[in-house]
């Protein structure tokens, strides 16, 4: 794992999959636990898209590096109107 | 005698008929040219309904038949004896008879028969009934087509009123329209048990209840497949899914690197198939965050997934707060309902957040096969997003099978891949297995190739 990771392009871009709605945002304004994520050997690399859809009950989260690598995969439950 | 259409009438005491149905792929009917047959305590059926029934005394009728006087009202009717002939015709009740008996009878929907005799509810015997218009008669389908529906009625027993559902939606004329792969893929998806056959099932009835079925409004519902859950994991359970044996080892007091921040934890360590896969409970935990699974329910969980998945996963981390990203994510999505239940990395660091809602062992189950299939195909195959040709022989696959396991399925290919895998994984050794592979053919063997093949490195 390299302790340096490598320089960020600058944005990242937000994209809303049900809303067809792409926003980029300064990566000076996201949080830093998102702009970078570990690869597969596990050295991290900047994140550059995050794209996000809603299904049923269910919304994903893919975050995407610059090859278009998916760098992490997250399903998040819809905390009301669960049974 | 023959008779003429104009001798036919003139004939006394006709019945009002509806019209008769138009045959769709098929060789027209011919017109009505006489008053309707009474038989007693039967009826005139389709030629190719006479294939199905014990109809004697309705079949071997020269090119015109003169019944029997009888004395009745419609004695001396004429009827022609074509074959393909949609005539409407009248049923006189035997005794023992109801509606429905009658409608199973006819080979016609009890709605229609009801439909066509108003205000009947109970049936006496000699009382005549109109018998609605029978679906119009399909052409023969080819032998390959015929073994095809014959393995897939073949899970029904005889007199299932699935069977017989599905037997009449094979011999529609809309059906007979189709494109042969079509018919292939229609029968795989509607005739099994599981949920998404039986919701399938359901769509075709309805769609062939209705005027002016078509071939290509059955092409349209295979498109659509309307009746799918919207995720693989949302699937009613119907068995349990094969495991791996597993033992747990611990635990360890540790402090370890969470999503949610280093905090104190009980490392153990899951062994199945000579892996060990350390597994990382937070003590840490906040209660008003929600339910953690157990170590046990995250066991069985990474003892269901598939050799190639499991072996991808570096860690599992359960943790004890919320994924602190989901603040972040609930503003720019201006959406703050949801809440984070499990993240998959490419370096295989599983983790899993608390949840409002206690997850059953099925969700965990589902949840971590198709996350981590996504580390899977993205080793197996590449990025999706930027073209590589190694995806092409899973798209291909996808374009032959040409139906969809859920509505996520159809996001992207990755996605298409990680609801396959899970489907495919959770029916392995179920009743549902073999269902499912007649669905997805060409998929669950592109599949098998990925999880033969050697683990992908980093």
């Amino acid at each position: 794992m390299s302790a340096t990771p490598p320089p960020h392009p600058g944005t990242i871009l937000f994209v809303d999959e049900n809303k067809g709605h792409e926003h980029a945002r300064p990566v000076s304004e996201v949080p830093e636990s998102l702009r970078f994520a570990p690869d597969q050997n596990g050295n991290l690399v900047p994140v550059v898209k995050v794209v996000a859809r809603v299904v049923g009950e269910q919304r994903t989260i893919r975050e995407y590096g610059t090859g278009g690598e998916m760098l992490r995969s997250t399903v998040q439950f819809r905390a009301r109107n669960m049974p | 005698m023959a008779v003429t259409p104009a001798a036919a009438a003139a004939a006394p005491s006709s019945p009002k008929l509806p019209p008769p149905a138009t045959q769709i792929g098929a060789t027209p009917a011919p017109q009505p040219v006489s008053p309707p047959v009474v038989k007693d305590g039967g009826f005139r059926p389709s030629a190719r309904a006479a294939t199905l029934l014990d109809l004697s005394g309705a079949r071997g009728a020269g090119p015109a038949e003169r019944l029997p006087s009888s004395g009745d009202p419609f004695s001396g009717a004429v009827r022609p004896a074509s074959s393909g002939d949609t005539m409407p015709s009248v049923y006189r009740a035997r005794r023992g008879d109801t509606l429905p008996s009658i409608a199973r009878k006819l080979g016609v929907p009890l709605s229609d028969l009801q439909r066509a005799n108003p205000g009947v509810t109970r049936v006496r015997s000699g009382q005549l009934l109109q018998v609605p218009p029978r679906a119009p008669v399909a052409p023969p389908l080819p032998p390959e087509i015929q073994q095809h529906l014959s393995e897939r009625l073949a899970g029904w027993p005889q007199g299932a009123p699935e069977r017989a559902e599905l037997e009449r939606a094979f011999a529609s004329p809309a059906f007979a329209s189709l494109a042969a792969d079509a018919q292939k893929r229609l029968a795989s998806w509607v005739s099994g048990h599981n949920p998404i056959s039986t919701a399938g099932r359901a769509e075709l009835s309805r769609v062939l209840s209705q005027p002016g079925a078509s071939a290509a409004r059955l092409q349209e519902l295979l498109t659509t497949q309307p009746g799918l859950p919207s995720v693989v994991a949302g699937l009613p359970v119907i068995a349990e899914p094969n495991r791996f044996p597993y033992t747990i080892n611990g635990p360890t007091e540790v402090v370890n690197a969470f999503a949610s921040g280093a905090a104190p934890a009980s490392r153990f360590d899951v062994e199945i198939e000579g892996q060990t896969i350390p597994v990382y409970l937070s003590l840490a935990v906040e209660p008003k965050d929600g339910f953690r699974h157990s170590l046990e329910e995250v066991a069985r969980g990474l003892a269901a997934l598939p050799d190639s998945s499991r072996r991808l996963i570096d860690r599992v981390q359960v943790e004890g707060k919320r994924n602190p990203s989901d603040a972040y994510w609930a503003k720019v999505y201006n959406d703050p309902d949801f809440r984070s239940y499990m993240t998959a990395g490419a370096n295989g660091v599983v983790d899993i957040y608390p949840t409002v809602w206690q997850q059953p062992q099925h969700a965990v189950d589902a949840s971590l096969i198709h996350e981590t299939g996504h580390i899977l195909s993205g080793r197996t195959f590449g990025s999706w997003q930027t073209p590589d040709p190694r995806w092409q022989p899973w798209d291909a696959a996808a374009q032959r099978d040409g139906l969809s396991p859920s509505t996520y399925a159809r996001a992207s290919r990755t996605e298409d891949f990680s609801e396959t895998l899970t489907l495919y994984q959770l029916s392995r050794g179920t009743p549902s297995e073999a269902e499912y592979r007649a669905m997805f053919p060409e998929r669950f063997a592109a599949l098998e190739a990925v999880l033969a093949a050697p683990v992908p490195t980093r």
